[in-house]
Parts: C-alpha cells; sequence; structure tokens
C-alpha cells in the first residue's frame, strides 16, 4: 500500500508539471495578456511600466523559470487583475463550490441510488418505468437551459425561491458555509438541483443495471434460501456487490462538479471557482488559470487515490497494487 | 375566524418561513450588475467596474453629470491663474466617515499615493503626471502648477477619488476591504465586500450633498445576461443594468418593470488596412490577390460606408437600442459636428463608386469581429456582410473571443474589422488621437490605430487641442479634426451609438448616465 502511494504521487509529479508546461505557454497561444489588461489608450511609456510590473517583459521561458522556482515554495504567483495571490482567491472561492458540489453529491446518492436499485427490483413497473424516462430526460437536457428553466418557474412565475447569488452564510461547525442560514439554504437548492439532475440520471441507470444483474447471481439466490431479510439482501449483499463501478463515477462526477460547474455558476451568479476561471480566462489572468487547473489536477490525483483505497474497503479480493497499474 | 381560514394563516406563515418573500425594506436598495470590480482601492484600476464601485464611497474634486459635463465636487471652483497654472477652491465642511475633516492635504496625500499602486495593469498615473507640484495656499485653496499648458486638467481631476490623509503610511490594496482603509466622503460608507457575490453598503447620514434614498444598498454582480434578468422579474435585485436588448420588448411590456436609457458614449465602428498595398483579407472574388489594396481608394471606403443601413440595423437588431452616427461622438459631447449626419443608405450610389474605383464586379474580404465584447457584436457583423454582399463584394465573418480578437487586431493581422471605442471622456480628444492620429509609440498617439490612417494636417490639429485652453478654439479644432479625418478621408466607418438600458422594478426611478455607471444615489423613489 504505502508503494503504491509513493508510486502515484511520482507520477502526479509529472502530471502536474506536464500540465504546468501546457497551460502556461497555452496562454500565450491565445494572447499577450498585455494587450488585454492594459487601458487601450494607455501611452506606449504606461503601457512599458505597467508591462514590467506584471513581469511580462523577460522571455517566456524566464518567466516559466521563475513560476516553478516560487511554485515550488508554494507560492502560485499573483493575479494580474485583482493583485492578490492566486492561490488565496482560489481557496476564499472554494467554500461555495465545495458546499455545492456536496450537496449536488449528496442528491444524487440519495434519489440516484434509490431510484436505480428501485427500478432494478422491479424493473417491469409502472414506476420503474417512469423514472427511467425521466433519466432520459435528466441526462439529455443542456444544462443552461434546464437551469434558466428552473429559475423562471421557482423564482419568477412561482417565486418561492431566489433566483441566483449566494445568500447569508453562517457558522456550522466552524465552517462558513450557506447552509447554516435559512436564507443560505433557499439559494442552494436550486443551483443544486441543476447540477445534481445529470448525474442523478446517470447514477440511476448505472445501479440499476448493476442490481438487474446482481440478482441472478448464486450468492443472491443462497442469501434468499437462507431466509435472510430483503432489507439485508439488498442493503449488504446487492450494495456491496455493485457499488464499485458506482464509486468510480462518483469520485469522476465529483470532480468535474468541483472543477467544472461554470455553467451552473454562471447562470445562478454563484459565487465559485468555475465563476472564478472564466472570468480569468476572458481577461488572460494567467497565473490565476495556472493555479486553478494545478489545484484542479491535485484534486483529479486526490479523488482517484480515495477511489482506488475504497475499492480495496468494498471488494477484500482487490488488491491495490493491483488497482495501482 | 373560522378553522379553515387559520389553517390558510398558517400555511401562509409557513411558506412565508420557508420561502420567505424577502420583503425588502422601503430603504434597501438591490443592485444586479453585469460587471465586479477587482479592488475596493479608488486607485487599483481604471476599469469602469471600479469606478462604479469607487463613486459610491468616494469623491472626486470635480465630478461628472449624467451627460459627463463636468461639475463641482469636492471643489467648489477651478481656474486657470496662468498658462501653467490651476487655482482649485475646496468646498468647507466636508467630513469623511470616521469624522475627520476633509481638506488640501487629503488632496496631497492622494495625489501623492497614486505612484505607489504597483502592481495594477491600468493606474491613474496618466491622470496626474501632467503636475509638476503643487502649493497649499489655505486649507480649502490649492495651485496646481502643470508641465505645459493643461487645458484638461480639471477632466483628468475628474477621475481621482480622494481618500483621507488620515490612514497614512503606504497602503496596500487589499487594507481597503480588509482593515477598513475604505474611508472617504462619498454619499455611502463601506461595508463589505464578497468577491464575485456582492458589495455591501450603508448611507452616510452626514453626506455634503444630496443624500441618498436608500440605508442599505447591496450590490450583486451578475454577468450572464438571462440571469441578470430573471433576478430582476424574481424580484432578486430592484434595478439591473446592461439590459439586453432582446429583453426590452418583453420587460416593456411588464407592469411592474420600467425602463430607462441614454444613448452611450460607445461608438461603433469599422477600422479598416488604409495603409499597407497588400492587406492579409482582401482578394479578388476567385481567391487570387489584387494588384493593390481596395481600401487604400476613398471611393471604396465611401461606397461601403453607403451601402450600410444603419437606420435598418438599429430598429431591428437592437429594437431601437442603438442610434446611428456619422461621427466620433455623440450631440452633447465636446467636438460633435453639427452637420455630419449619419451617412444615408444609399446601394445605388455606392455600386457606382465600387465600379468608378474599379470594382465592379466587387472583391472578397473578411469582417472580423468580437464576440463577447459588445451588445450583438457578431449579429451586426452578420448584418453588414449581407449589406455589403448586396453591393457586390463577397464577404465572411469571423466572431472571435475579446481575448483572442485584440492581441491580433493590434498586431494588424486583420484587413476589416469592427470594434468599439469609449469616449469615457465626453470629449473628442482622447478617442481621435487614440484611433485616428498617426501612430507613434513614443508620443503616445495612435495607440488604437490599427488601420495606420495618417493624415498630417489631422495630427497638427490634434496637438493643437492638446494644449489649446480657451474653450471654444479648442472644440473648433476637434471639429475640424473630425471632418478631415472622417467626413473628407472615411478613415473609419462609424456606425452607431448603443443605447444604455437599465430597468427598475416597483416605483422606482434611474437617471440614466452616459458613462455606464450604476450608481445606488442616482435610484430614486417615484414621487
Amino acid at each position: 500500500m504505502t508503494i503504491f502511494i509513493i508510486r502515484r504521487l511520482m507520477q502526479s509529479v509529472v502530471v502536474l508539471f506536464s500540465m504546468s508546461v501546457i497551460v502556461f505557454f497555452g496562454v500565450f497561444a491565445i494572447g499577450n495578456p498585455a494587450d488585454i489588461l492594459i487601458a487601450p489608450d494607455a501611452t506606449q511609456e504606461e503601457r512599458d511600466i505597467a508591462i514590467v510590473r506584471l513581469g511580462l517583459d523577460q522571455p517566456l521561458w524566464k518567466q516559466y523559470g521563475s513560476f516553478v522556482v516560487n511554485a515550488l515554495q508554494g507560492d502560485m504567483g499573483q493575479s494580474f487583475v485583482f493583485s492578490e495571490p492566486a492561490l488565496k482567491l482560489i481557496m476564499k472561492r472554494a467554500p461555495a463550490t465545495l458546499e455545492l458540489a456536496f450537496t449536488a453529491l449528496l442528491v444524487t446518492v440519495l434519489f440516484g441510488i434509490g431510484a436505480g436499485i428501485w427500478c432494478g427490483l422491479k424493473p417491469d413497473a409502472l414506476s420503474s418505468r417512469g423514472i427511467m424516462v425521466g433519466s432520459i430526460l435528466g441526462f439529455s437536457i443542456p444544462h443552461f437551459w434546464q437551469g434558466l428553466v428552473l429559475i423562471m418557474l421557482f423564482s419568477v412565475y412561482l417565486g418561492w425561491l431566489p433566483a441566483g447569488g449566494r445568500g447569508e452564510t453562517g457558522e456550522l461547525f466552524g465552517i462558513t458555509t450557506s447552509m447554516a442560514t435559512m436564507d443560505g439554504i433557499r439559494h442552494l437548492i436550486l443551483p443544486a438541483i441543476n447540477l445534481s439532475l445529470f448525474k442523478t440520471a446517470l447514477i440511476t441507470r448505472l445501479t440499476r443495471a448493476g442490481t438487474r444483474e446482481a440478482m441472478l447471481m448464486d450468492y443472491i439466490k443462497y442469501a434468499r434460501a437462507k431466509g435472510l431479510s430483503p432489507r439485508r439482501i439488498v442493503g449488504v449483499h446487492l450494495l456491496k456487490n455493485i457499488m464499485i463501478p458506482i464509486i468510480t463515477v462518483l469520485g469522476m462526477e465529483f470532480g468535474r462538479v468541483i472543477a467544472f460547474a461554470v455553467i451552473t455558476e454562471t447562470i445562478f451568479a454563484w459565487p465559485g471557482m468555475g465563476k472564478l476561471i472564466i472570468d480569468s480566462i476572458n481577461v488572460l489572468d494567467r497565473p490565476v488559470i495556472v493555479a486553478y487547473l494545478m489545484v484542479v489536477v491535485s484534486m483529479f490525483i486526490v479523488i482517484n487515490l480515495v477511489v482506488d483505497i475504497l475499492y480495496t474497503v468494498l471488494d477484500p479480493r482487490v488488491r491495490i497494487d493491483e488497482v495501482g497499474t | 375566524m373560522n378553522f379553515k381560514g387559520i389553517r390558510r394563516t398558517l400555511i401562509c406563515v409557513f411558506c412565508t418561513a420557508l420561502f420567505g418573500f424577502n420583503s425588502s425594506m422601503a430603504a434597501d436598495l438591490k443592485m444586479g450588475t453585469a460587471t465586479e470590480p477587482s479592488s475596493i482601492d479608488p486607485h487599483f484600476s481604471t476599469v469602469s467596474a471600479n469606478q462604479m464601485i469607487s463613486a459610491h464611497m468616494f469623491d472626486t474634486l470635480i465630478q461628472q453629470n449624467a451627460n459627463l459635463q463636468l461639475k463641482p465636487g469636492l471643489a467648489v471652483s477651478w481656474k486657470m491663474l496662468d498658462q501653467l497654472t490651476w487655482e482649485v477652491k475646496l468646498r468647507p465642511n466636508v467630513y469623511f466617515h470616521d469624522g475627520s475633516e476633509f481638506n488640501a492635504d487629503d488632496v496631497v496625500f492622494t495625489i501623492n499615493r497614486i505612484p505607489s499602486i504597483k502592481d495594477s495593469p491600468s493606474t491613474y498615473e496618466r491622470n496626474i503626471k501632467g503636475i509638476a507640484s503643487i502649493k497649499i495656499i489655505d486649507p480649502l485653496t490649492m495651485h496646481f502648477k502643470t508641465k505645459k499648458a493643461a487645458p484638461m486638467f480639471p477632466l483628468e481631476l475628474s477621475f481621482i477619488y480622494i481618500i483621507s490623509n488620515e490612514l497614512k503610511g503606504t497602503l496596500s490594496s487589499s487594507d481597503f476591504h480588509k482593515k477598513g482603509a475604505a474611508i472617504g466622503t462619498g454619499p455611502f460608507k463601506f461595508v463589505e465586500w464578497v468577491p464575485g457575490d456582492r458589495v455591501v453598503l450603508l448611507k452616510n447620514d452626514k453626506y455634503w450633498g444630496e443624500k441618498a434614498e436608500w440605508d442599505k444598498v447591496t450590490i450583486k454582480p451578475i454577468p450572464n445576461d438571462p440571469s441578470r434578468v430573471t433576478a430582476l422579474l424574481a424580484g432578486d435585485v430592484d434595478i439591473i443594468d446592461n439590459v439586453p436588448p432582446t429583453d426590452l420588448e418583453r420587460l416593456r411590456n411588464d407592469d411592474k418593470i420600467d425602463l430607462w436609457h441614454t444613448p452611450s458614449s460607445r461608438m461603433m465602428y469599422v477600422h479598416m488596412d488604409t495603409a499597407r498595398d497588400q492587406t492579409p483579407f482582401v482578394t479578388a472574388k476567385n481567391g487570387k490577390k489584387l494588384a493593390k489594396n481596395p481600401l487604400k481608394d476613398l471611393r471604396v471606403r465611401r461606397a461601403i460606408s453607403k451601402a450600410i443601413n444603419r437606420k435598418a440595423m438599429a430598429d431591428k437588431l437592437f429594437h431601437g437600442a442603438a442610434e446611428p452616427t456619422g461621427q466620433f461622438v455623440a450631440k452633447g459631447m465636446v467636438g460633435w459636428v453639427p452637420e455630419m449626419l449619419p451617412e444615408k443608405y444609399d446601394p445605388k450610389e455606392a455600386k457606382r463608386l465600387l465600379a468608378e474605383a474599379g470594382y465592379p464586379d466587387g472583391f472578397a474580404m473578411t469582417l472580423h469581429c468580437t464576440n463577447n465584447r459588445y451588445v450583438n457584436d457578431e449579429q451586426v457583423a452578420q448584418v453588414i456582410a449581407q449589406f455589403l454582399s448586396r453591393a457586390g463584394i463577397k464577404m465572411n465573418v469571423q466572431g472571435m473571443p475579446k481575448n483572442v480578437f485584440f492581441p491580433r487586431a493590434t498586431k494588424r493581422e486583420f484587413s476589416f474589422f469592427q470594434l468599439g471605442f469609449g469616449n469615457s471622456t465626453g470629449d473628442a480628444a482622447r478617442g481621435l488621437t487614440a484611433v485616428l492620429a498617426t501612430y507613434d509609440k513614443s508620443a503616445g498617439m495612435g495607440a488604437n490605430n490599427r488601420g495606420r490612417y495618417s493624415n498630417p494636417e489631422f495630427d497638427r490639429l490634434i496637438r493643437l487641442a492638446a494644449v489649446t485652453s480657451d474653450a471654444a478654439n479648442r472644440e473648433s479644432y476637434l471639429q475640424e479634426a473630425t471632418r478631415l479625418a472622417i467626413g473628407q478621408d472615411q478613415a473609419i466607418i462609424p456606425l452607431y451609438f448603443t443605447t444604455l438600458n437599465w430597468a427598475t422594478r416597483g416605483n422606482l426611478m434611474y437617471e440614466s448616465r452616459m458613462d455606464e455607471n450604476t450608481l445606488a444615489h442616482s435610484v430614486k423613489s417615484k414621487q
């Protein structure tokens, strides 16, 4: 296990390094940040001063060199736009995104797995068919449209929930979160639903397929013959066996929700990291773009590691050094 | 009251608790804005989103009214004593939010601080660099010595927000939202800034001018157009700016919503490569190279201008939210030329001119434009392409994000491209200098002259205007320059000014401002 983790970490370094090269030089393929950031009617003298301030006068390889040296000491550079440390900017936005992602994940797990098992156990029931048809809608409707429909329905016509923004935040177990206030929760509902619909549909179908397959297995028949209660059969024997693909997908989807909730955050004016990255790309705020993608890559590495470790917990037959290769 | 009634009441109470119709108090104002500031520091960046927030908490010595004309702010009067000296009289009995009194020391402190902002992409240094020295005559009288004659000095001052010298020492930009350095004299006091989410302000009861109507103001950035509109419809905010033209019709028909508008100072135009003999995106219709660049021919440029139906564009594409123009600035601004009307749509004359220039069958050309910078930018380009196709020019439209467009345009990679210039000073000088003066890196002339138009007489007039203090003379130079570059040479093709739109709900009014600012103190209740 230790060797596995060390090997994983070494691979991660390579990934992080190549990522930084691609992003750093990629930004310049789009255009020179100086052309966007500096006022269009600035004189050449003002432009030159600003370019030196931003460090954009150095040759590109030198800029990259100093970036790497600083990054190794934990300094990802200063945002061109906000003139604050890029990493700090991202971390300030992280709680908003994380609470949204966790809520969406919770909705996905509760409804997706529940509905999936139901449909798998009673494939011919009318309710199951209804859920399956609904799930097709769930992942074929584009996010931005679905979001706007939710807003039009629940905020504009019914007036039940706010149309966007993050509500009041409060302290809950020492964390500042909008889950601590009523106003915060009301603001959280619509974006969380919007984010989770696609994933719920996906997990429902995945769970249903796994359930139908597992129900025909000998060990289920044996458990039944032994006279175990249906609850125990489903809750322990079935669930444990169908969880591996579901955990894999959930892990990846969770990462994607955190990193790329851009559309939902934009439509609901949610002050999270997705909105930050889009704004930063628009003005070519390179330090923020690079730092953000580094954070995202690290996060995916960690999530994948956790998922791999979870496999062994769920299925003792899986040996971790097999997984790692 | 019967049981049913009680039950209904209880359900209502429950629903209100859960879904709460956040019935905002009469004196609360929530604004949904398309932009967000990058700092609370009023000297950090000249971008308009920052100026808009600063204008709530800080005052300038000289202010701009809704039509961008100057009016007294923290200064009650200003006059030129001689070619190199401006005298400014300050307003007495003005207090900062922390209770300290405003005087000349605060102005000196502010002006000295501006060059210390080191890590900003666009500082206010250019507004003060003409100042050679400052002399305090008495606490409320100041003499500014300028390096050379500076007729624009009052205008430059109108961008400098005054902070208190009680703050002392060197202030970093983040001190303003963290350590309570956001102490101004403005109509609102700073409470908090949650980046990406909101700026909260409280009313300044001791404001020297007309006091604002709102006790508490929350400014929420909602850059996404449909989201901003739905936030207004849902009652999350009371006013939004930058109403997308596609929603105008709908909002106009909504009884609860009022619309407010003004022409903006941003002039949209098509710029052309009028300098090079071979230009990259103009070819013969069969794709072969042309012997010379047709855009160098005045007749071709005039033909293009005549082939575009600006009125139809304003009516159909913008639903009236655009005003056709034939020159650089809008009526009411310095340098406006009364007789230069928007070009009349004349397709026959356009064809005739093209034939006369030797292109009876036209040629092929690509129009480059942004697709996320201006209202309807790519649609406008497509409409222009349609009109020009009718005149016989084979058109191709290429839209791209602004962060790709501008660097390429600056590198002169385009031949025929559409963009805008914001005349934020209410005066033609800045725009004419940047867009049409001969490109000269070191002199700071023609920074936006991506077509490289060059006319020595035009340059002479612009230079003359820059050092002329007499307002009437100065304006006549600017008008003459406009007649020359646009009227005679057609160096650019002016299209229209977009109209700025605000929408309010409930019983509110908004005094629309040409500088695009959305100010809480310009929002008032209807009487």
